[in-house]
């Protein structure tokens, strides 16, 4: 290359970046396109059309659920074997976000390459197995487990033994920063994401409470802990199946 | 003594208990004029792999006039056509098993209306099932043949994605929405589906657009992964209260934090799902389609009528036969209302001659008759009346052709020109609409959609009204076969010569 040129090709690279390199990224207030030169700045951020979001695809949301739970989505499946005879076989211990990765929208590489990511009954009903799977073995984890042994993904700010209504500020204060970890948002405690989902951790610690007293609760010895459980694993599913999740 | 064979207890006992009538149809054919759009059903029927045309909807007869195989050679360097029916040598032995010339219909249909040798396959010079395409037309049974449709590309994801939407692809990613979505969207509008849900796709791709998300396809890639999304894991069941919770929260309207992050409807578009699968789990349909293992005579039944092979095997299990099965079961179920499966067909061979696609064609072409015959002698929904045919239109495609000569290696390389076949309701018995041309290799002939003709040969498009097909034309030939609005095909016009309905 002439260095003429090289000169010219590195001025312009550099007008270009310099701008951008204020390390501001946007935000209230921010006047970012007139930095650039690019337009006229939006003077009202309310006003800016939002972003597209995007859906997970199938391995995506199979990093994500272990990232926010700890625990693949597994059971019994026919998978796909090119070495068995039969083409197939039956697997106890599949990962079966990968077997129904399919129908979730993965393409085939042979007539499709392209994920299909597109919102649909059998993404949601999959979704909602997998949650339930994963969030079912995480509260367990948490609650029911010795204190060595638990993993940490899901209580952050509350304790085992706090219950509703005792220990209402470390059950909202715990969803708030689960709503913050999963989805990158954050709520106020008295948010109407936040009641929301306080309402589904009462309605499964009371269901719980009701199942034990009827004589019907998975663990006599320890009832407290398993409504607690419960009701972590309830609003684990209602927080992971939740479209803030499941898009970026 | 008649003595029933297990055969004969097998379907007698799937007539008990799906109410099929095992009878020869005997309906007119009048009887598809009258039914009602409100409550059609639709079936397409994908062939993955892009078909060879000259074996199935757009043979050439030359051959079987040419008394040589030197006159047959002169013929084909004048078309630019191997055809390879009988002379040729890339021809293993086809003409025995598919018969001696092409298959045509004894019943009165256009001129040209005729199937090529993958229709019937012949056992010691006899069609091997009575069931099979030539009878069906012959029964009554309305089908139109669509020819010369150009499908501008030539890759497999383009072409497949045109075909679905009727709108030319953006390399490997769909425009627009699916031909079954827009078809509901039209038919139901604000209604509630009259099907357990609208629209379902077997290893069939659906896209939704713009369309009410609750239109949304339930899809899965084999009939195995669609039983484990009908049915939830008793373990994973919340106990009633709870259950109703989480609904309540899924269900309920976006907060303004999360509105600010919906910028195209796409958090509102899973919410709509996520009621349907609600709903979609409330009907207990996990024994819908249990047919590939079931003990009961009614699935053993099923797999005789469809000849569905060991279902042990992967192969067996997502047949052309098996997902044949599948649809007419969804139709006379009422599980959904837009039906889309896959039919293997033995896929994209580009090194081998006639014998391996037309083995690979036989086989789909045998379970959509064995579809067809099921539909026609199954008795409908009684607020319907009628059979299940009668209702249902049915489109078969692939994404697009092979060559019309053979390769350095012996087979048939991607070939733009295309072929589909609709059945069923709506349509004009035994028509045939467009044409690819005689010579110059099967090009896409322009068709005159104001004349309603395919333009002479050699004749210069002096219009914009002369125009090759597209899928966009039949995606508005079907919409229009319904009485719906076409318009919102804007490259698209109804092939009025296909259909009952007249523009």
């Amino acid at each position: 290359m002439k260095p003429v040129a090289a000169i010219a090709g590195l001025g312009l690279i550099l007008g270009l970046v310099a701008p951008a390199c204020t390390g501001r990224i946007g935000g209230d207030g921010d006047d970012l396109a007139a930095g650039t030169g690019l337009g006229p700045a939006d003077p009202d951020p309310a006003s800016r059309r939002p972003r597209a979001a995007r859906r997970l695809s199938a391995p995506q949301l199979q990093a994500a659920l272990v990232a926010a739970t700890g625990f693949d989505y597994r059971g019994t499946a026919r998978v796909v074997d090119p070495a068995s005879p039969q083409g197939s076989e039956v697997v106890d211990d599949a990962k079966l976000l990968e077997v129904y990765g399919g129908s979730l929208g993965n393409p085939d590489y042979n007539y499709t390459t392209q994920h299909d990511l597109s919102p649909s009954v059998t993404f949601s009903k999959l979704t909602g197995d997998a949650v339930r799977y994963s969030c079912g073995l995480a509260a367990d984890a948490e609650v029911l487990q010795p204190e060595e042994g638990r993993p940490g993904h899901l209580l952050l700010e509350a304790d085992r033994d706090d219950r509703w209504p005792e220990g209402a500020s470390a059950v909202r204060a715990n969803i708030v920063v689960l709503a913050l970890r999963w989805w990158g948002h954050e709520q106020e405690p008295d948010a109407p994401d936040t009641d929301a989902l306080v309402d589904v951790f009462r309605v499964a610690q009371g269901a719980a409470v009701d199942a034990n007293d009827a004589g019907g609760g998975s663990a006599s010895d320890d009832p407290e802990h398993h409504q607690v459980a419960a009701a972590w694993r309830a609003v684990c599913i209602a927080m992971l199946q939740d479209p803030r999740f499941l898009t970026y | 003594m008649f003595k029933p064979s297990r055969r004969h207890l097998l379907l007698g006992s799937l007539a008990g208990a799906t109410s099929t009538l095992l009878n020869p149809w005997t309906g007119a054919p009048g009887a598809f004029a009258q039914a009602g759009s409100k409550g059609r059903r639709f079936i397409f029927l994908y062939l993955p792999g892009g078909w060879d045309q000259l074996l199935f909807l757009d043979p050439r007869e030359f051959e079987f006039a040419a008394a040589d195989e030197g006159a047959y050679l002169t013929e084909v360097e004048r078309t630019g056509i191997d055809t390879a029916y009988r002379f040729g040598g890339y021809d293993y032995a086809t003409v025995n098993d598919y018969g001696q010339g092409l298959h045509r219909p004894s019943a009165s249909v256009d001129e040209g209306f005729c199937f090529g040798p993958a229709a019937v396959r012949y056992r010691d010079g006899s069609p091997m099932h009575d069931v099979n395409l030539v009878s069906l037309v012959d029964r009554g049974i309305p089908m139109s043949i669509i020819r010369g449709i150009n499908m501008g590309t030539l890759g497999h994801e383009p072409g497949y994605l045109y075909f679905l939407t009727g709108e030319p692809a953006g390399g490997g990613v769909a425009r627009g929405t699916s031909m079954p979505i827009r078809l509901a969207s039209q038919l139901l509008g604000e209604e509630a589906s009259p099907t357990l849900v609208p629209t379902v796709a077997l290893s069939v791709g659906s896209f939704t657009g713009s369309a009410d998300g609750r239109l949304a396809a339930l899809k899965a890639t084999s009939i195995d992964d669609l039983q484990r999304i009908l049915a939830r894991d008793e373990a994973l069941l919340e106990p009633d209260e709870v259950e109703e919770a989480l609904a309540a929260y899924a269900e309920r309207p976006l907060t303004e934090a999360a509105e600010r992050y919906d910028g195209e409807g796409l958090l509102s578009a899973m919410t709509s799902a996520s009621m349907g699968a609600r709903d979609m789990l409330a009907n207990d349909l996990a024994h819908t389609f249990t047919f590939l293992d079931g003990t009961d005579d009614v699935s053993a039944a099923l797999r005789l009528r469809y000849d569905i092979d060991d279902t042990s095997k992967s192969s067996g299990r997502r047949s052309a036969a098996a997902h044949a099965a599948f649809a007419a079961l969804a139709v006379k179920t009422g599980f959904a209302q837009f039906v889309s499966a896959a039919l293997p067909a033995g896929g994209d061979t580009h090194g081998a001659g006639n014998r391996v696609h037309a083995e690979g064609l036989h086989g789909a072409i045998d379970a959509i008759a064995r579809l067809v015959d099921d539909l026609a002698t199954s008795p409908a929904d009684p607020a319907l009346g009628g059979n299940w045919l009668e209702h249902t239109t049915i489109c078969v495609f692939s994404e697009f052709a092979r060559t019309p000569r053979f390769n350095a290696t012996g087979g048939r390389d991607h070939h733009f020109t295309n072929s589909c076949l609709l059945i069923g309701a709506g349509l004009r018995p035994g028509s045939v609409v467009g044409a690819s041309t005689e010579t110059g290799g099967m090009a896409p002939q322009p068709y005159d959609f104001v004349q309603r003709v395919v333009l002479p040969e050699g004749v210069s498009p002096s219009s914009p009204a002369h125009r090759a097909i597209t899928p966009a034309d039949v995606g508005a030939t079907l919409l229009a076969s319904a009485g719906l609005d076409y318009g919102e095909y804007r490259d698209g016009q109804p092939l009025w010569q296909a259909i009952l309905t007249d523009g």
